[in-house]
């Protein structure tokens, strides 16, 4: 036993002195060979709660890089790394400090690439680069103002995205047990909340319709728990921001502006009069036992499943509408009797009770997303050429973001797709490609659903695709390079009044209507100084965009 | 014996209490197990339940065959652990015998260091760049090495090896054993417990580490990667395609992972547990 712990003592001693002094491997900013033969080797770190590696990925890249090099006579080696939006903060901090990164690829907003890169000063400007890719330029420019800064300074390239993204999944079968319907023309009034509506049936057209629809579940239907699903920020991107125009946090509100038109007051959608309506409404549905329990905090699969048992009749959790047809036909394959609509967005309601004009979801930023390059990239012009390609030709975005066609894809008409049928089964489990090579998506330019989807869910997403949106009046605005001390009684401000007003109201616990002005006036006193640098931001871009 | 009355009650009351205790560490191993071989359906239906209702081992396939990495990465994790434990034991036992010599002139410098390092840490960027600047990125010593040293592990040991009795290791001074000698024959064979509870510490540690693969590993070396990291991938990805055309058991697979990652340190820990669990000192002199 001792010579066998002396031997493993010495071995162990051997190997320290063996491990240090590895050679370096650089993670991927160095170039082999030299002169017209020189591999450029790009590294990107993609920030995506929706990607991961597929089997092909390495496949797809060669394809990728001997195409770009037959059309730019550039070799390429892309070194593409997708980590999820978790892993990218902690990995992207280490790599801005090595500086072993030549671009990045994050969504704009909170905890977003704006606020752990660009705001670090350490991406490269571009302005005067992009306008040289004709290609690139053409493509993204009515929305490279996303990543503007007020100074004129262009800080990344953005995504194309789809505006319309959004919407409401119910279960109609429960509406038809409570006299609900989305067909028009009904009207009919369908007595107390506890009488069965006896063949009645009144169309859904306003929040009052669906506040009223939502008592009736509750009243009517044992199986319902509680109608609504959806955490706070879906619920205000779906169904409070057409009615009351604001949709809290994610929004910016223009409180009053001068004689001159400029704004005098800019605050956070939160703090906004015109949110507390849409507070109010969330505590009485919270209180009243119409929006589930946990409804800030309950994880995303339990939602599902509770949507899927039958116990919810509204879902609007994550509600890209892709993914609620894909939530519905869980549901159908548990229920089979169970039907769905998508929701056309509700009509507010006045202080009499009658329909007003407003409605809709809210738009999604088209650039939602972003790519930056590292300053002290020496690759910034192969980058920008790639970027360049693929918006000179669809095909090339396509075999980037799709893979192979009539090898990964077959396109069955425009704007669709089938897998080859031999491997249909095979990719339907497991797809062969992740797409990670697109880089940005750029929906607008060129999309493609897999064509799966029955007639009635193309419907839905028409539906959605057709719906009328609210924007942001901050729309592609960066809000970055807030002072730190500023920056500190900002966060406080936004911890207060999200945990005493917002998350006591969301739990039904304390009636914002006893709290709400008081919280609002504390923040609007604690982050006096940021929401007056707020109000000057808005106007500087509002002139400089003129 | 006749126990009395209160004697009774009072056992009563430790069974009940532990039973209980027992029963909240259980259930939850149960419910992980259930849910590892429950079905999507099921779960969406059921949720979380102590029987399932509907078995299906897809989530154990996926998770052990979907990724071509994954015995590779048994592999490089028990190397991490085997060898990452023993380095531990080894820098600590060295580095604390030093502490107990009573003729060493450094003694209080380096137990203050060791201390020191224990109360503040650089953070994980300057972290990263001592790892990076030693040239261990994407390599198994990145994980290894900046975990093969622990000033709490060496003030447990130095603790210990201050409670043995000075005259065993002055007799093997007066035969003549070197300070090596010393620390392997003598001090070394009568510190079991503490050894024994640094490894099983340790080797969790390792076991688990995932933080460490993610910061300095990177995705074109993934066949270098530990099992920790591999199975946060499989997670991750299963997750990734929620919604998508895809319809995996995300919930399953969690949970198959959770049973994946633990099942070898559950098995081993009871295993080992005897042997090194052992507080006789050997060779005592009586005085």
């Amino acid at each position: 036993m001792r010579k066998l712990l002396i031997l493993i003592l010495t071995l162990i001693m051997a190997l320290s002195a063996v491990a240090c002094g590895e050679e370096s491997v650089q993670s991927g900013s160095s170039d082999s060979a030299g002169g017209d033969d020189t591999v450029h080797t790009v590294t990107i770190y993609v920030s995506s709660g929706e990607m991961s590696a597929k089997n092909d990925d390495a496949y797809v890249k060669s394809k990728i890089e001997e195409k770009f090099y037959q059309d730019r006579g550039i070799k390429i080696n892309l070194d593409v790394q997708v980590y999820s939006e978790s892993d990218f903060n902690d990995v992207m901090s280490n790599k801005m400090a090595s500086n072993s990164w030549d671009a990045a690829v994050g969504y704009i907003g909170q905890a977003g690439i704006d606020e752990i890169v660009i705001s670090q000063n350490v991406c490269m400007e571009l302005s005067d680069m992009i306008p040289l890719y004709d290609n690139l330029y053409s493509l993204v420019q009515d929305e490279l103002t996303a990543t503007t800064t007020i100074d004129g300074s262009v800080w990344g390239i953005p995504s194309l995205e789809f505006s319309n993204q959004y919407g409401v999944l119910v279960r109609t079968d429960y509406m038809a047990r409570v006299g609900y319907t989305v067909e028009a023309g009904h009207s009919d009034d369908l007595g107390p909340i506890d009488a069965k509506p006896n063949g009645k049936l009144k169309t859904l057209v306003t929040i009052a319709d669906f506040e009223d629809m939502m008592y009736r579940m509750k009243a009517q239907i044992p199986e319902i728990t509680a109608p609504l699903s959806g955490y706070p920020w879906d619920v205000e991107s779906t169904l409070t921001v057409g009615p009351f125009s604001n949709s809290g946090y994610t929004f910016k509100v223009v409180e009053s502006t001068g004689d001159s038109g400029a704004a005098t007051s800019v605050v956070p959608g939160q703090i906004a009069e015109s949110y507390y309506e849409t507070i109010c409404l969330e505590y009485k549905w919270s209180h009243d036992g119409l929006w589930e329990e946990e409804c800030y905090t309950g994880q995303k699969d339990k939602k599902i499943q509770s949507f899927v048992n039958g116990k919810t009749a509204i879902f609007t959790v994550d509600p890209e509408i892709t993914k609620l047809i894909s939530v519905a036909r869980k549901c159908k394959a548990a229920n089979p009797n169970a039907t769905f609509t998508i929701l056309e967005p509700l009509y507010g309601v006045d202080e009499n009770g009658n329909k007003t004009d407003k409605r809709g979801y809210m738009a999604k930023q088209k650039a939602s997303s972003c790519l930056v390059i590292n300053k002290r990239s020496s690759k910034n012009e192969v980058i920008l050429e790639y970027l360049d390609w693929l918006a000179s030709e669809k095909a090339n975005y396509d075999l980037a973001t799709y893979g192979v066609e009539n090898e990964h894809w077959i396109s069955s008409g425009e704007g669709k797709y089938v897998y080859p049928a031999n491997k249909k089964d095979r990719y339907e489990t497991n797809p062969p490609y992740s797409g990670m090579y697109g880089l940005l998506k750029w929906q607008e330019y060129s999309y493609k659903l897999y064509d799966h989807y029955t007639a009635e869910e193309y419907g839905w997403i028409d539906t959605v695709r057709n719906a009328p949106t609210f924007k942001n009046v901050c729309e592609n605005m960066l809000f970055i390079g807030e002072p730190t001390d500023m920056a500190l009684n900002h966060q406080t401000a936004e911890n207060d009044f999200f945990q005493d007003c917002l998350v006591k109201a969301w739990n039904g616990v304390v009636d914002p209507s006893t709290t709400f002005i008081a919280q609002a006036q504390r923040y609007r006193t604690t982050a006096a100084e940021y929401l007056t640098w707020l109000t000057n931001q808005y106007n500087l871009y509002t002139i400089s965009r003129k | 014996m006749v126990k009395s009355k209160s004697a009774r009650v009072a056992n009563v009351l430790n069974i009940a209490v532990i039973s209980l205790l027992t029963l909240t560490f259980i259930i939850p191993v149960i419910l992980i197990l259930s849910a590892s071989v429950s079905t999507a359906n099921s779960f969406a239906q059921y949720g979380y339940t102590l029987i399932p209702q509907e078995i299906d081992f897809f989530a154990y396939q996926y998770v052990l065959f979907s990724n071509s990495l994954f015995v590779r990465a048994l592999g490089n994790s028990i190397f991490v652990t085997v060898v990452g434990t023993l380095m531990m034991v080894a820098n600590c036992a060295l580095y604390a015998f030093a502490l107990v010599q009573k003729d060493f002139v450094g003694k209080k410098l380096c137990s203050i260091i060791a201390i020191f390092t224990m109360l503040f840490a650089g953070g994980t960027i300057p972290y990263y760049l001592v790892v990076t600047g030693l040239g261990l990125e994407n390599s198994l010593w990145s994980i290894i090495l900046p975990g093969s040293i622990s000033a709490w592990n060496i003030l447990l040991m130095r603790n210990f090896f201050n409670n043995i009795p000075p005259s065993l290791t002055e007799a093997a001074g007066l035969d003549g054993a070197s300070h090596v000698q010393v620390l392997v024959k003598v001090v070394l064979p009568t510190s079991f417990p503490v050894i024994a509870t640094v490894i099983l510490f340790t080797a969790v540690g390792f076991w688990n580490n995932w933080f460490g693969p993610l910061l300095f590993i990177d995705k074109n070396h993934r066949e270098i990667a530990p099992i920790q990291s591999i199975l946060r991938e499989v997670v991750q990805d299963a997750s990734a395609i929620v919604g998508q055309n895809t319809d995996l058991p995300t919930e399953a697979i969690k949970n198959a992972t959770v049973v994946v990652a633990t099942l070898p340190i559950v098995i081993v820990y009871p295993v080992l547990q005897k042997y090194f669990i052992n507080g006789v000192i050997l060779g005592s002199v009586k005085e």
